[in-house]
Parts: structure tokens; sequence; C-alpha cells
């Protein structure tokens, strides 16, 4: 039995032996150094789903190394390091969500060779798609109560959009708010849609309808300044 | 004359016994039962500071109506284990439904060897047996996990054969070089009832590329109907299995896979 010298990664069509090897004793008791099979990673609100489970593995630490808990997939790119299986793999799911959103944030012309490699490898085992789907986009907006109904409100953002929503979904403070009044939100939006899903956090402001009174003549000067560009001859 | 290894492979072993419950024992997932653990782990809290509960999430499979929308499975959750850790994050005790297992992990480069792990785990066996009186031993579990690390040498393929006697033997052409293997294998133990599984896989790297990293793991079960009082009996039990396991461990090494533990032969002090 010969073992190559350089071990292509892992593919998950030949993960699942992760799966049904079920790395207990007979009675159910399992070890400390092999997880249950791994199909998910949480950190704080953030998910991601892996296509195929897949098992960890804790290493004790030795003279000179912190134990080390890898999984073969993501192995050696990303290791999680503690002196207990459950820290470690902990600091494995907190390198995994760095990796995972440094690469996730750049375009494909910004990531050399290595960048591109560990993302073919990630997005193989973690659904990226449902993941963009999934995930919300949270951004401050400003907007204004627009009207007023039983339970219900009517915001118009500062870009003209109109949103009905009910009270459950705004924090506790935002209920005090009257007709009118201006405020800065912090607002989740569906991944895919766009579509409001609620205020996480929301201050008022000072009123901008000023702004919104403002007519194009008022702006003749930057139109002046504008007009009066000399001619370019090309 | 007994062999010490001044760097065994091992890394994780442990000591598991399944009992017959006492009669008016209650379902493991029952409330009593749950608080009888709790005080059981309560006990040894100074020992074992670190509690953990390891809780088992599964779906049912509900048919949906033709044509309908599918239904969302319902998620059953129970509690599968509990276990407690020591400071030094070296010793473990788990208690599932009528079982209980003392866990030894490799701290550093130090193993206390199989007599102090069996002599733990009796010891804590005797602190279960009162707190839960069981009527009975029916099996006695014993495990190992090794981690045996080969250096690696760029462009060279390792030979197998070279480090372990246990291997499969694949016709050079047209299969060329193995990317990854995983062989189990059920194997007799010490006596015919007893059963032992081995999985002798390759682990993919880890944070060290210098070598390759081989996992066997040893699940040694030996069927048993002893008194949880009859300590000598059961140290006579636990004894064979491992002299029967040690035996098997040493047999699946090469002279040159077993000179990477640098083994010693020593001389046990006369009585």
């Amino acid at each position: 039995m010969l073992l190559a010298s350089d071990l292509p990664p892992v593919r998950p069509m030949y993960a699942n032996h992760a799966v049904v090897s079920y790395d207990a004793g007979r009675s159910g008791i399992s070890s400390l150094t092999s997880g249950h099979p791994i199909g998910e990673v949480k950190v704080g609100p953030t998910k991601y789903l892996f296509r195929v489970p897949s098992r960890g593995y804790f290493l004790p630490a030795g003279p000179s190394s912190p134990g080390e808990f890898y999984v073969d997939c993501f192995s050696p790119d990303i290791v999680g390091r503690g002196a207990t299986p459950s820290a470690a793999q902990k600091n494995w799911e907190e390198e995994l969500h760095r990796e995972f959103q440094r690469l996730y944030a750049m375009r494909d012309w910004e990531m050399d060779a290595t960048d591109k490699r560990r993302w073919q490898r990630i997005s193989e085992w973690i659904d990226v798609d449902l993941y963009r789907n999934t995930t919300p986009m949270v951004g401050r907006e400003i907007g204004r109560i627009n009207r007023m109904a039983a339970h219900k409100k009517i915001i118009q953002w500062v870009d003209g959009r109109r949103e009905r929503f009910e009270l459950s979904r705004v924090p506790g403070q935002f209920a005090a708010f009257t007709q009118g009044t201006w405020f800065e939100a912090e607002v989740e939006r569906d991944g895919l849609t766009g579509s409001f899903r609620r205020i996480l956090c929301a201050q008022k402001i000072d009123s901008l309808d000023a702004l919104s009174l403002v007519s194009p003549d008022d702006n003749r000067l930057e139109y002046e300044r504008t007009d009066h560009l000399p001619e370019a001859t090309l | 004359m007994s062999i010490h290894l001044n760097k065994p492979p091992i890394v994780e072993a442990w000591i598991g016994f399944t009992v017959a419950p006492a009669p008016d024992m209650a379902n493991w997932n029952d409330r009593a039962v749950f608080a009888q653990v709790i005080q059981f782990l309560e006990d040894h809290v100074a020992e074992f500071p670190e509690q953990e509960m390891l809780r088992q999430e599964s779906f049912t499979i509900e048919k949906r109506a033709p044509e309908g929308m599918p239904k969302q499975g319902r998620l059953e959750s129970r509690v599968s284990l509990m276990r407690a850790i020591d400071r030094e994050k070296s010793h473990a005790i788990q208690i599932a439904a009528d079982v209980f297992s003392y866990h030894l992990l490799r701290a550093g480069d130090s193993y206390p060897g199989f007599t102090k792990l069996r002599d733990a785990s009796l010891e804590k066996l005797q602190s279960y047996a009162e707190r839960f009186q069981p009527q009975e031993l029916t099996q006695i579990e014993l495990h190992m996990i090794d981690v045996v690390a080969i250096p690696r040498r760029p462009d060279t393929n390792c030979r197998i054969e070279d480090y372990f006697a246990i291997s499969v033997e694949i016709p050079p052409a047209p299969f060329g070089a193995l990317d990854d293997f995983s062989i189990q294998l059920q194997l007799r133990g010490a006596t015919p009832e007893d059963r032992l599984h081995l999985h002798f896989h390759l682990l993919r790297a880890g944070s060290n590329a210098d070598e390759f990293r081989f996992r066997i793991k040893w699940d040694m079960a030996c069927p048993v109907k002893l008194s949880l009082a009859d300590k000598e009996q059961i140290t006579a039990r636990l004894d064979l299995a491992y002299r029967h396991l040690f035996a098997c461990f040493q047999s699946m090494f090469t002279p040159q896979g077993w000179q990477l533990f640098e083994p010693v032969e020593t001389v046990p002090p006369c009585s």
C-alpha cells in the first residue's frame, strides 16, 4: 500500500464514512478526542451549513504544542487550538468563521492563488448559496414615521420607499415614536429579497424635513458652476 | 520482563462499564434519574470541576400529502450523556444510560499507563455503584486511541508496509499510490465472546505537514456477568483484555514502525 506524498484535499463525495461510522463504543459512550459529525457551525447569529457532515478530531497537547482540533476537509488550513476538546473545537469554529468572512468579502480578482484554493475548499464543504440566501443584511437607514394605525406604522425612508410594519418587529422605545418623527435605525433585511424583517435599534434624530423643501432653484450656484465650464476641443 | 515505551502513541484511553440497573431504576431521561446523575457529578466536583452535557437531537420523518408542502420534521432532543473533566484536562468521567466510563487523555508526553487507568476507573466504579445500586456488571469495555506520526519526505510516497504489519495488497498498476484509506476490522478478543473492533485510518495532517498521521482506534467489548463488589474478578478480566489488546498493538507494527515509540525492556523489581 503506497501512500501518495502529495495528498489532495478530501472531497465531499468521499466523506460519507465520517457519517456512518459512529465513533463511540457499543455502549454509546463517546471518545473525548473525536467529536460527533459536524453538520453546521454557529458563531453568534451566523450559521454555516455543511453540505456533508464531517468529523473533527482532537489531538491532546504535546510538550511544546497546544491541543489541536481539526476536521479532515479543512486541514491543514484551519486548525483550532485549546487545552480541551471543546475549547479547541470552539477555536476551530471561530477560525473557520474568520476565514470564511475574510474570503467571502473578497472579489475574485482580489484573491491570490492561496486564497482561491482556500475559498474553493470552503465552498465545496459549506453551502455558500444557502448562507447568502439565509443570512440577513443589516444596515443603517434613515426614515420618518409617516402614518400610524393600530399596532402598525408606516415608515417613509429617505430614498422614498414606504414600508408598513408591526410593533412586534421593532425595539420597545420605537413604540413611543409619534407621527412625523425622524429616526436613524439599524435595519435587518432579507438577504435575498431585501424585504424588511425588523429594526434592531433606533434613535430619534433632528428633522430632515427642511432638506426636502429645498427646491432645485436653490441649488442654482451648483448649476451655474457646471453651466459655465469651458468647452473642450477634442 | 516488560516493555516500556518512551514515546507512546496513545492519545486517549478509557474503560467503560455497562451495568444491569437496579430493578426500581427509572428510565435514563426520567427527572429522578437525572437528579441522581447530577448528584453523582456533584460528589466529584472537587476532582472534576468542569461538567458538560451532551444533547442528542434527531429529526423524525413525517409524510406529506401529495402536492402539499413538506412539513417541518419534529426535532427530538434528549440528553445523551453527562461528563465531568478535571482541571488538568487529562481525566474525565462520563455517565450515560446504565453506563459509566473513566477516561484518560494524554497531557504533554506523560501517559501514566494502563495500571493507573484501571485502578482509578475501579475506584470510581465503586462510587458509581454506591450511588446507583446496579444489580451486576454486564459488560466491560476497553478503548484506546493511538496517533502514529511518520516523518514525511517531500516527493516521496510512504510505504505503509514499512511501518505497519496491517495493510491491504493492491496491484500497483493501474491503482498507483493511495490518497486516503480507512481499514476497519472486527476481531475476536481474548475469549470467544470478546470482540475487538479496530479502525486504522489516515488523518489529514492537522497543523503539521511534515508528517503523516495515522489514527488507530481499539474498541474491546467483553460481555461479563460479575458482581460489582467482586473487584478481584473485574481486575482480572480487565487485565486479560488489556494483555490481548497490547499484544495486538505490538503485532501491528514492523520492527521499523515499533522503533518510533522508543521501546525499552524493563525488569520489574523483585517482590
